[in-house]
């Protein structure tokens, strides 16, 4: 297991190094950082020389490449072209809220979701799994974007149950988490449901049946724990997905997490906070990948044994 | 696992109880009831002219007796009271110093910054923190001579070690905003050159120097007066963390991307008890300024009576009216321009001021802007220039369509009915500060297309690529639409465009045209420079290099509690916010 676990975790590394050179040259691919710092068509020629040494784009791309490798290895990755601060501390500024965020979405994702799944699996067919089934496919099939505005428009301009926008005590987080955290329910009920029928059709669960246990035991300790294997994947990668930020919840909602710092960064150009933010979202889902399958090993004996 | 799933559970939980404990945010609702001061909701009746330039030397202004008594500041008015919250879609990169604060920061550093350089309502320049200043002869030394008694936030007073402090710290060559770059590479010395006056003595002449530092220039905190003791101890990070200035509110709360909460500063300069000849303190105590990027949020929070202010498009006006609000449209805050690139080629059709004529005499303005704005939409100006900038007459209004001309002039340039006109394409970005850019193209495309024969393609990018395509040449033979923020002074534009060959995007090399604009540059006194404007204007319209079809006015949504706001032209920012007018109802 340990073996395991440092070759996964090797692999994280290399993922991350390639990562970072694809970054580097992806965001200096898509627009020239210090013609979008220059006001239109009010500005001289030095202005421009001047704004790429400042931003020190006027070195050879191996120079940069170097200096930001170097960055990154002291944990850096350079100041903010557009703020003048260290990318990391705004990254770091962001991060509260995003984590805030994930936490109160998946949290509500995963004590709806769960039950719902494995009681649409017990009472199939039935009106209770049908509405089940509806809810999860509106909760897919609808953009978070008109979920999100709408939710706005009614429970906040119209019913003025809730507050509008922005961060704050508990009713903030109502919306914003209740948005992010339908399409995830909303997964996590037909996966459960899926993968409890298949589990409750199995013959162990039939010899439980006929030695006489309970029912209620039957289905949340012997049936539920093997449904977790798929239901643990979907969730890791759900919240590796929420930590990235959940971009067009954060915009509609003014939630100022990482997802909306990774937009700002992208639309004016910020090359250390796009990096920043992409390297450090692609931490957050390797190594809640790498916590998964350690998981696996704890849920499912043989994996363990494997 | 039981234990597992309930050590997750707990820590999902844990994440939401260790989150932010702010207090819930809406605040307008609970204001308390504002009451009007004396009469400073009425139009500005200060001067309305600039100084002339040698309107004094700075020993004579010294002896005017225009320095703030120290005793003459109002009693605080404990009847003053309330709250403003106002929504904004953009904040720049949300600096507050001089030297790096750039593009949209003027949204709330013109709150919280006094400025050398005051304007009124036509977007004249006025006596500021400056009372006067003066271009020398050789027009290389600027003198500004600054008021006395002037406060910073902190309290203390403004002296000229602290104006001599912000012309040296805000002008270096390695600034990140441009025109503090600019006038950082041109700078010779910076002297105090007496008790209240500074001398900024420049390598080459520059002009537009006061026009950059006056308040209603629409970007960065160019004209803000720096406190250098207070900046010197904190430094500039923890300046722009807590800043202080001498502007009419103090930063009381500031969190990135979040808000901001400005307090009345009742020891602002602006004030009748100062010899002014209004008060430009608020009638109102905070400014509760909120970053909200979604227009349908903003239109939804006034709605909901959490804002009183928002920045809004025509689209959400019935929400907005739904509320008990109204749209108020300040006047000319943006204009779209289309560029013909690359016209100085010989080899492209557009080096021939046939063709370039043809096009711009192709298109009906008047439909594309009433059209696509309504009532926010006017096809008047050119350019960058709009009716309140300086050297503007209606002379300057887009050419009306003629059809049968610009097909005249076409077959004169050799290709009738288009034939043989390469493919033009047509490129812009869906912009911020102008709603539509994609159709504004596409209507332009069509009616190339259709009046002239020529094929179009409109091409809708990003803005950094556009740009980039522009300034490597990938744009040439084509047209270039985009907005841009309307300018009272829009000299050094024009200088950048049609007056430097080896520029960032020159859109003439003609010696001709470059001399003109560089001899309206050149002109000194504003009394003379409104004319020689006017006529370089007057001759870049006629090469129709570029063309203007008009600007459109910025929408903002009024919540009801704002009982009237006179908010000035040209400008993006809360402008004249002495004028808002808060009330229960």
């Amino acid at each position: 297991m340990q073996q395991y676990i440092l070759g996964r975790l090797a692999q994280g590394v290399v993922t991350l190094l390639v990562l970072s050179l694809v970054v580097f040259l992806a965001v200096r691919l898509s627009g020239d950082p210090a013609l979008f710092l220059l006001p239109e068509g009010d500005t001289s020629q030095e202005d421009y020389e001047q704004m790429k040494k400042n931003l020190g784009l006027d070195k050879p791309m191996y120079v940069q490449y170097g200096i930001f490798m170097g960055n990154l290895l002291r944990g850096q990755f350079g100041d903010s072209t557009i703020d003048r601060r260290p990318a990391r501390d705004a990254l770091f500024e962001r991060l509260p809220a995003t984590i805030q965020l994930a936490g109160a979405g998946m949290l509500l994702a995963t004590v709806l979701g769960i039950p719902l799944g494995v009681l649409s699996a017990v009472k199939r067919d039935s009106i209770f799994d049908h509405a089940a089934k509806f809810f999860a496919i509106i909760g897919m099939a609808t953009p978070q974007f008109w979920i999100a505005i709408m939710g706005i428009l009614v429970f906040g301009a119209l019913l003025k149950w809730l507050p509008t926008y922005g961060r704050g005590g508990p009713e903030h987080f109502i919306m914003p988490s209740v948005v992010i955290a339908w399409s995830i329910m909303a997964g996590m009920v037909r996966l459960g449901r899926s993968s409890m029928l298949e589990i409750l059709d199995s013959d162990y669960v039939k010899f439980a049946r006929v030695k006489g246990l309970k029912e209620r035991l039957i289905l949340w300790k012997h049936a539920l724990r093997n449904a977790m294997i798929p239901l643990l994947t979907f969730s890791g990668l759900s919240l590796a997905g929420l930590l990235n930020g959940t971009i067009v919840v954060e915009v509609v909602f003014a939630w100022p997490g990482i997802g909306r710092l990774l937009l700002e960064g992208v639309v004016r150009r910020d090359i250390p906070v796009v990096q920043a933010t992409i390297l450090a979202s692609a931490f957050f889902y390797i190594s809640l990948s790498l916590v998964v399958d350690i998981l696996y090993a704890y849920v499912d004996p043989r994996i363990r044994v494997n | 696992m039981k234990l597992l799933f309930i050590g997750l559970l707990l820590t999902l939980g844990l994440m939401i109880a260790c989150g932010s404990a702010a207090p819930a945010e809406p605040t307008s609702g609970s204001a308390a009831p504002a009451k009007s001061t004396s009469g400073s909701a009425a139009p500005a009746e200060s001067p309305t002219v600039a100084p002339k330039v040698k309107q004094s030397s700075p020993a004579q202004a010294k002896a005017q007796p225009t320095a703030i008594p120290q005793s003459a500041a109002q009693p605080v008015a404990a009847e003053i009271g309330g709250t403003v919250t106002i929504m904004q879609a953009v904040w720049g990169n949300q600096l507050f110093d001089t030297r790096d604060a750039s593009a949209e920061v003027r949204r709330y550093g013109q709150l919280v910054h006094g400025f050398w350089i005051a304007n009124n309502e036509n977007m004249e320049m006025i006596p500021g923190i400056a009372e006067s200043w003066e271009l020398s002869d050789d027009g290389l030394t600027w003198t500004f001579v600054i008021r006395e008694g002037v406060k910073f936030h902190d309290g203390s007073v403004l002296t000229v070690d602290d104006a001599h402090f912000t012309m040296t710290d805000s002008f270096v060559p390695d600034a990140f905003a441009s025109k503090s770059s600019g006038f950082g590479r041109k700078r010779d010395t910076v002297e105090i050159t007496g008790p209240n006056s500074v001398a900024f003595t420049l390598k080459e002449s520059d002009t537009s120097m006061a026009n950059v530092l006056s308040e209603a220039f629409p970007s960065s905190n160019y004209g803000a007066l720096m406190p250098k003791a207070y900046l010197e101890k904190v430094g500039r990070d923890a300046y722009n963390d807590e800043p202080i200035g001498a502007g009419a509110f103090k930063v009381a709360e500031f969190k990135r991307s979040e808000k901001m909460i400005l307090e009345r500063f009742d020891d602002f300069y602006y004030q009748p008890a100062n010899g002014f000849p209004e008060d430009r303190r608020p009638n109102f105590q905070t400014i509760d300024l909120r970053l909200v990027p979604e227009s349908a949020t903003r239109a939804s929070a006034m709605e909901a009576g959490q804002a009183d202010i928002i920045e809004a498009n025509l689209e959400v006006q019935k929400q907005v009216e739904r509320g008990g609000g109204r749209i108020f449209l300040s006047p000319e805050a943006t204009y779209a321009i289309v560029e013909m690139n690359g016209c100085y080629r010989p080899e492209l059709p557009c080096s021939d001021i046939n063709v370039r004529h043809a096009m711009n005499l192709a298109i009906d303005k008047e439909l594309i802007m009433s059209e696509l704005y309504g009532d926010a939409g006017h096809a008047k100006g050119w350019d960058l220039v709009t009716p309140s900038s300086l050297g503007y007459t209606p002379g300057l209004d887009p050419l009306p369509q003629d059809i049968p001309e610009a097909q005249r002039l076409l077959a004169a340039a050799g290709f009738p009915g288009g034939e043989g006109f390469p493919k033009v394409e047509i490129h812009t970005w869906v912009a911020g500060e102008m709603p539509f850019m994609p159709e504004f193209a596409q209507l332009i495309g069509d009616m190339i297309q259709e009046n002239l024969g020529i094929e179009t393609l409109v091409k809708v990018g990003e803005s950094g690529a556009v740009k980039s395509a522009e300034r490597s040449g990938g744009l040439d033979g084509h047209l270039f639409v985009r907005p841009n923020e309307a300018r009272y002074d829009g000299g050094s534009s024009m200088k950048n465009t049609y007056g430097d060959f080896d520029g960032k995007s020159p859109l003439s090399k003609d010696p001709a045209v470059r001399d003109i604009v560089l001899d309206a540059m050149s002109v000194r006194d504003p009394a003379l420079k409104k004319g020689a404007y006017e006529e370089m204007y007057k001759v870049l319209r006629e090469q129709s290099y570029a063309f203007g079809p008009g600007y459109v006015d910025l929408p903002w949504g009024l919540g009801p509690r704002i009982a009237s706001w006179e908010a000035w032209p040209m400008n993006s920012n809360p402008t004249a916010w002495w004028t808002i007018v808060i009330e229960e109802k």
